[in-house]
């Protein structure tokens, strides 16, 4: 499959973006993440067999370059500007769910979000993220008990 | 609650200006591809370690002879216990003239036998007191005829024939 930098980034640009804004919650770091990204996977050019490939190689590229941002020096010294989510935009549920799924730390927030955003199931989460199939299903369950922990009262189960 | 994070997470939208910015980029790195990095996995690594390491013990040993300091011991032949007795301590035969020296056998071994005497002399370990032809001898092709102990000296007399029919007759002390 050969890579075209315009059919590239209007296929998956939105998703990478996402997925790094849901794993970072800061929009200019987002964009820096989902540009690493893709500067990456045309410098490395991987040989994708399939779309479906290519989409699990840039999600597992972002949760990976999420994981070295939050691990990098600077980040663990200096304290971000805490940017809430465009609330103009957002009704008061969404703001609630998505604050309170950004405040879970990444191991939880990006099986949460792989999960319900581009839906893959547990085993295909366990082949992206290269993990256990029970750890990926035990993050989960943790990651659901916190959010319910953290929304206590606000949603009917 | 999961519809709530679904439509709110679909709201979310890049900056106008990221496109421009990472196609830029991308054009930029397809011209510079990374280039190709070896690596190594951990058990490669200590699989290849041990195969140089263990090929190594080979080469060292040699450079460092280990063979002849170990191997001396093992490379000297099997003896007998009787043969380790009779084995002399020293049994030089010097040029001709010179005085010989003694040969010492140990007191309990008994008279030798043919066999052993003919391989003592053939090694060179006896010498000749045969009056004027004292000192070195020509060993190969010697027959014993008889070998006896004395009593006085101790020492093995070698009654024996050379390859010239001469009778000789050689002691060692």
């Amino acid at each position: 499959m050969q890579l075209n930098c315009e059919a590239l980034f209007d296929k998956y640009g939105d998703m990478v973006f996402r997925a790094a804004y849901a794993f970072v919650k800061n929009k200019q770091d987002a964009e820096d993440l989902a540009q690493e990204v893709f500067i990456s996977i045309m410098r490395f050019s991987p040989k994708f067999e399939t779309d479906e490939h290519c989409k699990a190689w840039l999600l597992r590229a972002t949760a990976n370059r999420a994981k070295s941002f939050f691990k990098s020096a600077w980040q663990r010294k200096t304290t971000g500007i805490e940017e809430d989510f465009p609330a103009q935009s957002f009704s008061d549920d969404e703001l609630l769910v998505t604050n309170a799924i950004s405040q879970l730390p990444l191991k939880y927030k990006e099986i949460i979000y792989l999960y319900y955003i581009e839906g893959y199931d547990t085993k295909e989460l366990a082949q992206l993220l290269k993990l256990p199939q029970n750890t990926v299903l035990s993050r989960m369950a943790r990651g659901r008990a916190m959010l319910k922990d953290a929304l206590k009262g606000e949603f009917d189960a | 609650m999961k519809n709530n994070y679904i439509s709110a997470m679909n709201k979310i939208t890049a900056s106008d200006n990221l496109r421009e910015k990472t196609l830029a980029a991308m054009k930029q790195a397809q011209m510079k591809p990374a280039a190709k990095t070896i690596k190594f996995n951990k058990k490669f690594t200590v699989i290849a370690a041990c195969a140089v390491f263990a090929l190594c013990i080979p080469a060292m040993a040699y450079l460092l002879d280990f063979n002849s300091m170990f191997g001396a011991k093992s490379a000297a032949p099997q003896m007998m216990p009787e043969q380790q007795n009779t084995q002399p301590e020293a049994m030089i035969n010097d040029e001709a003239g010179a005085m010989p020296k003694a040969a010492v056998f140990d007191a309990k071994t008994s008279l030798l036998s043919e066999e052993q005497a003919t391989e003592l002399v053939l090694e060179g370990a006896a010498f000749i007191d045969g009056g004027t032809e004292a000192g070195g001898y020509e060993t190969q092709g010697l027959v014993i005829n008889s070998v006896t102990q004395e009593a006085e000296t101790n020492a093995y007399k070698f009654e024996a024939t050379d390859k010239n029919g001469n009778k000789l007759i050689l002691y060692v002390y």
